[in-house]
């Protein structure tokens, strides 16, 4: 694939990022990918990512399945090959609809975690910034209560009910309309 | 937080106890509890507002989280009596194919929907930024007129940034011939300051706002499976003057409004002329329809369909001005039908970037297209990447020198910014002309770096035996032969047979030089079914190798013949006498035409 690229896009390729995740794992990752995340592109604004960008908040498994979502948003929003491209509007390619499906795809088989997982990645997206995964995972958290009673949504994610039957039975009062 | 970091340090101490500690660390980071307030409220945002309003008694905590989580979400799946019970499957394939069962109980049913529906809006607190709608069939018929504008125009709902509106057939409307929806729907009643994105799907009677400022804020309106006429749909693009995405899809332009504008604007411009050059001319007289998207950058026009039916007020053609059009995607027929006419133009589309055009033909006889279609394409001339698929035959675009056909069509260079092409389409084995056509593209782009072909035997060789019964023979006949030569070479365990076959040059190409050959063309991607050794997309493998000056890559699929572990040596051969060499690579997708047919 390098060998395709014009010596712009080896420049742009070059610009890479050192991610070091809590147990201090390093994770090599370009711009494009970094950037997704609010919270790094920021820093690269700021100019603070020399050295490597400590995330004292993300363990180096979930730091992984991160990048790995990035990289395929980064590449979907960068064209078909991710180098192929001289083409500069990228954003138009996402409209693209074989691409959608491509990446609905991929979400869903990202999405294929287990609970802690899915909670840890969600509060990695939302300490990195990153919409899309953040919106993608919290979904999947509210697509699992949809036709769910709530001692069925307390059981699944261990909530424990420390109201009082009374005060539950004025909340059941209140919103009746929930609970038909 | 206190427990986790608790059973963390225990996990520390000591190996004896690892399993259960593990066990109970496992425990804890399944709690949702441990999400801060914002996300539980993200998560609420996203979750049907009956259930969002439901979690209220899960603990004091989620007490009254669900109000402030920004989202309105109606949906009347939650009150459906199959959503209690766990074992239903919850696609659309579940619902009762008899829709009068749902009907019969759909009473209560959307009684328990709307009296939510209100409480829902009551409830909510804070900024409001997204509102959906989604009903099925069987709980709409009474949600019209009234109910329906009363959740759209609640206070609490006046600021929403996002509406998005289903309705969810009960049945397949397009198997009864439908076409659209049956619910009506007034932009009137639409909370409009804010609005950035609406969409609407399986809607129909849509009355546009009353005021031409209504959506100051608008950027993205989708219409899927609706219905509207062109004279109100213009007053809804009117009324926001920052749209930069229309989505039309599968949308119907039927409806009495049509007429007196499109009169006017068939008086105005007499007529629409696109076909007068044509070797045949056809006059139509139907009037023509004008869209004006004075600010869109994003047009996707996907109105392909089998039926035919939103096309019939198509009759006259359509003209959209976008004259700010940077995207395009258009899924449809190429003409009117009947006629030789362009059923599609853009105007005034100069600063186009990509466009993804997906072009159909009404009938697979239909003759001369070759002079609309090269037509229709200069409309996206100033366009970096297109990516062109044709449901028909590529050659039947091909424009000959000798014929006399219309090659001021063909203007030099006139793809002067295309810098990827992708062009998709049928050929039909030993037909010459997909040859011309593609020397007619390459003559046209004279800075194109990726080229992507790919060729598919036509259907119609394969799906109608009437037509194609010997064509078919003998090309299974080929196949089979293929398969033989291919198991003869494995057990001889050589390529030797593959590499004594001689590959052709292509005439119509072969004997001409094109500028992007010895300038810009970088890769070449060539997805083929190879039927034999010397079959066209080898040829053209070759034609790229010895013509392509600066070529650095070529991505062959031949539809898992695996040409390039037979052909290697060829290959290599030809980029042996190259002064830059160039990689090869292989596609995962296979091009087999009988695969094809199943999607």
């Amino acid at each position: 694939m390098a060998s395709a690229g014009s010596g712009d896009e080896k420049a742009a390729a070059a610009a890479m990022i050192t991610l070091i995740s809590s147990d201090n794992e390093k994770f090599e990752v370009t711009e494009a990918t970094a950037t997704l995340s609010q919270t790094i592109r920021h820093m690269i604004e700021d100019g603070c990512t020399d050295g490597g960008v400590p995330l004292p908040n993300v363990t180096s498994k979930i730091l992984a399945r991160v990048i790995e979502y990035c990289k395929k948003h980064a590449t979907a929003a960068a064209g078909e090959e991710g180098s192929s491209s001289s083409f500069s509007d990228a954003a138009f390619l996402e409209v693209d609809r074989a691409f959608l499906e491509e990446l609905e795809e991929f979400d869903d088989a990202f999405l294929e975690v287990d609970r802690a997982t899915l909670f840890d990645l969600i509060l990695a997206a939302n300490y990195l910034d990153i919409k899309g995964l953040l919106n993608l995972t919290c979904q999947k958290v509210a697509d699992s209560v949809k036709g769910k009673t709530p001692e069925q949504i307390r059981e699944m994610y261990n909530i424990v009910n420390d109201l009082t039957p009374e005060e539950e039975a004025e909340i059941r009062r209140e919103t009746q309309w929930a609970f038909e | 937080m206190a427990r986790r970091s608790r059973s963390r340090r225990r996990r520390r101490r000591g190996g004896e106890a690892a399993n259960t500690n593990s066990r109970q660390n496992r425990h804890a980071a399944d709690h949702l509890s441990n999400l801060p307030d914002d996300i539980l409220r993200r998560i609420l945002f996203f979750a049907p507002s009956k259930e969002a309003a439901s979690t209220a008694v899960l603990s004091r905590r989620w007490a009254n989280l669900w109000r402030t989580s920004g989202a309105i979400n109606l949906d009347s799946r939650s009150y459906s009596p199959k959503l209690t019970n766990p074992s239903v499957n919850l696609d659309s394939h579940s619902y009762s194919p008899n829709p009068f069962d749902e009907i019969a109980g759909g009473g209560r049913l959307r009684r328990r929907f709307l009296r939510g529906a209100e409480a829902a809006l009551d409830a909510a607190c804070g900024h409001v930024t997204r509102l959906t709608v989604h009903v099925e069939e069987a709980a709409a018929p009474l949600l019209n007129r009234r109910r329906l504008p009363a959740v759209f125009s609640h206070p609490a709902a006046r600021r929403v940034e996002e509406i998005y509106a289903t309705v969810e057939p009960a049945v397949d409307v397009y198997c009864l011939g439908l076409g659209t929806g049956v619910y009506k729907l007034s932009f009137r009643q639409l909370p409009s300051e804010n609005l950035r994105v609406l969409r609407i799907t399986n809607f129909n009677h849509l009355k546009p706002p009353e005021s031409s400022t209504a959506f100051p804020r608008l950027t993205e309106l989708h219409l899927q499976r609706c219905m509207v006429t062109f004279g109100r749909l213009q007053r809804i693009v009117d009324a926001a003057p920052q749209l930069a995405t229309l989505h039309l899809e599968a949308t119907s332009f039927r409806g009495v409004d049509n007429v007196p504008m499109a009169r006017w604007e068939a008086k105005l411009s007499g007529g629409f002329g696109v076909g007068s050059h044509s070797s045949k001319p056809v006059v139509v007289e139907e009037p023509f329809y004008r869209l004006i998207c004075p600010t869109v950058t994003t047009l996707i026009f996907t109105n392909y369909t089998e039926s035919k039916r939103y096309l019939e007020v198509l009759r006259g053609g359509l003209e959209i001005e976008a004259p700010r059009l940077r995207y395009i995607r258009y899924h449809g027929n190429l003409l009117i039908e009947g006629s030789d006419q362009l059923l599609l133009r853009v105007l005034a589309a100069s600063d186009v970037i990509q466009a993804d055009l997906h072009v159909v033909m009404n009938s697979y006889y239909q003759e001369h297209v070759e002079v609309p279609f090269w037509q229709f394409v200069h409309d996206f001339s100033a366009a970096k990447v297109m990516r062109l698929k044709m449901d028909f035959a590529i050659e039947d675009v091909a424009i000959v020198k000798k014929t006399g056909q219309r090659e001021d069509l063909l203007v030099d260079k006139f793809f002067h910014n295309l810098e990827r092409l992708e062009l998709e389409g049928h050929y039909q084995p030993g037909n010459t002309a997909t040859a011309v056509t593609i020397a007619n593209f390459l003559r046209c782009c004279p800075v194109v770096r990726d080229l992507f072909l790919k060729l598919k035997i036509c259907p119609i060789l394969l799906e109608m035996p009437s037509v194609g019964t010997q064509a078919l023979l003998d090309f299974n006949k080929c196949i089979d032969g293929f398969k033989c030569r291919r198991r003869a070479m494995a057990s001889l365990g050589g390529d030797d047979d593959w590499n004594s076959h001689k590959v052709s040059d292509i005439p119509g190409l072969s004997d001409h030089t094109f500028d992007c050959l010895h300038s810009s063309l970088r890769r070449v991607g060539l997805q083929f079914w190879m039927v034999e050794p010397n079959c066209f997309g080898v040829q053209l493998v070759k034609f790229f190798a010895n013509n392509a000056v600066f070529l650095e890559e070529m991505r062959i699929d031949d539809g898992n013949q695996m040409m390039h572990e037979h052909m290697n040596s060829k290959i290599r051969r030809w980029i042996s006498k190259r002064r830059n060499p160039f990689t090869v690579t292989s596609f995962g997708e296979s091009c087999h035409p009988r695969k094809r047919q199943k999607r």
